[in-house]
């Protein structure tokens, strides 16, 4: 029954993985954080990956308006350098959070990355 | 599993001019105990946050009640003997450590949101004082701090009317179709109850509620109630009864002051954690 560090322990497992957090995306507050951040700066990130989350999750194309359970999966950001996965955290109870990787991009593969992701997301919350 | 016995307290913190500033002084100061608000207890362990309660939002039982049954909870905390209650629900196996984790500090948050003491509210602070659930994920009070105001701000930035958290919200249509959560608000909104009323009525955070509100408005469904006066800070909650959880006596003197600035919090959080 891992913890918040454990699932990010094994986050920092991900072929070509930098950085890994949870975050609350309604608040930014980073529940836990692991390896390297953008600028060396987790709660940054973690205040940045709220702004995309609430982006997509409060948008009616993208997410669902009330913001609760959309059935949005996962946001994938590629850039030159690397890649930013975010995976919406699903819960019993209610919760808003999401994990956010962040990749190399000449290291990682993304598909592989992304189901690593989900598995993580899942394993957080099984009991 | 009501907290140990209180030692007397300190003398009652009068000084505190700025929004969250008496939390922020026992971070610094690394305090062991309670910060009691008017509205709620921020429990400390050596300086970081161990735990908040506000009996206006839901406590972590309330929220895991769809997960846990209830009384199988009740059972726990019992049987755990009203101390280090989140270690006994681990091993009873009655959920992950990461859903005990993220359950937590979900409450923890919703909680810090409603209980953080505005400028000039008197607080107490009572030393050695431990929170029944026990060393499950503790976090920085700047951090909190921040995490309130960043979420005060979406909030209202989201929400087209003024104080959407103590606007009392009022159904205009019971659409059939409606799904069962949207239902459930529609039923509960009667025009008096505020989103925190709302909220620990059905279990879930201020925060959800207020965005379900949203979608819901925007639906033609719900409407905030215009012109209502603030709700007081002990509002008639339809919320289970709380014997479970004696509170400590709270400050009887409750201000009804403006909100915190959210500028002024974060001038005061960056100047804090430079101290730090």
């Amino acid at each position: 029954m891992p913890g918040i560090d454990e699932i990010l322990a094994e986050a920092m497992e991900v072929p070509g993985v930098l950085g890994a957090g949870l975050t609350d995306w309604t608040s930014g507050l980073s529940l836990g954080s692991a390896g390297r951040a953008p600028r060396g700066d987790h709660d940054a990130v973690a205040a940045d990956t709220t702004e995309v989350a609430q982006a997509v999750a409060a948008n009616t194309t993208f997410g669902d308006a009330a913001g609760g359970h959309p059935g949005t999966e996962d946001v994938i950001i590629t850039a030159a350098g690397g890649y930013h996965l975010l995976r919406f955290v699903d819960t019993a109870f209610d919760s808003r959070t999401c994990l956010h990787l962040w990749l190399d991009r000449e290291q990682a593969n993304l598909a592989v990355a992304r189901l690593r992701l989900r598995d993580l997301a899942a394993g957080l919350v099984a009991a | 599993m009501s907290p140990r016995a209180l030692p007397a307290a300190r003398q009652p913190d009068d000084e505190s001019g700025l929004p969250g500033a008496p939390l922020l002084r026992y971070a610094t100061e690394r305090a062991t105990g309670v910060l009691l608000t008017p509205r709620g207890r921020f429990y400390l362990d050596a300086g970081e946050v161990a735990c908040v309660e506000a009996p206006e939002v839901p406590g972590l039982g309330a929220r895991l009640t769809g997960h846990i049954p209830s009384a199988r909870w009740q059972e726990a905390v019992r049987a755990a003997g009203g101390r280090d209650v989140g270690a006994f629900l681990l091993a009873e196996r009655l959920l992950s450590r990461g859903e005990l984790e993220i359950c937590h500090l979900q409450a923890v948050l919703d909680a810090a949101y409603c209980a953080l003491p505005r400028p000039h509210e008197r607080t107490e602070f009572v030393p050695d004082v431990a929170h029944w659930l026990g060393d499950v994920r503790a976090t920085s009070a700047p951090a909190l701090l921040a995490a309130v105001v960043r979420r005060r701000a979406w909030l209202r930035r989201l929400l087209p009317w003024p104080e959407p958290d103590t606007t009392p919200l009022l159904p205009r249509a019971h659409p059939p179709a409606a799904a069962p959560r949207d239902r459930a608000l529609l039923d509960a909104a009667d025009g008096r109850r505020t989103p925190y009323q709302l909220a620990h009525g059905l279990r879930v955070s201020v925060c959800a509620v207020l965005l379900q509100a949203r979608s819901l408005h925007a639906a033609g469904l719900l409407a905030p109630v215009r012109g209502t006066p603030r709700r007081t800070a002990h509002p008639a909650s339809p919320g289970p009864p709380r014997r479970a959880h004696p509170r400590p006596p709270l400050p009887a003197a409750v201000h009804e002051a403006a909100d915190p600035e959210i500028s002024l919090l974060l001038r005061l959080r960056n100047a804090l954690e430079e101290r730090l």
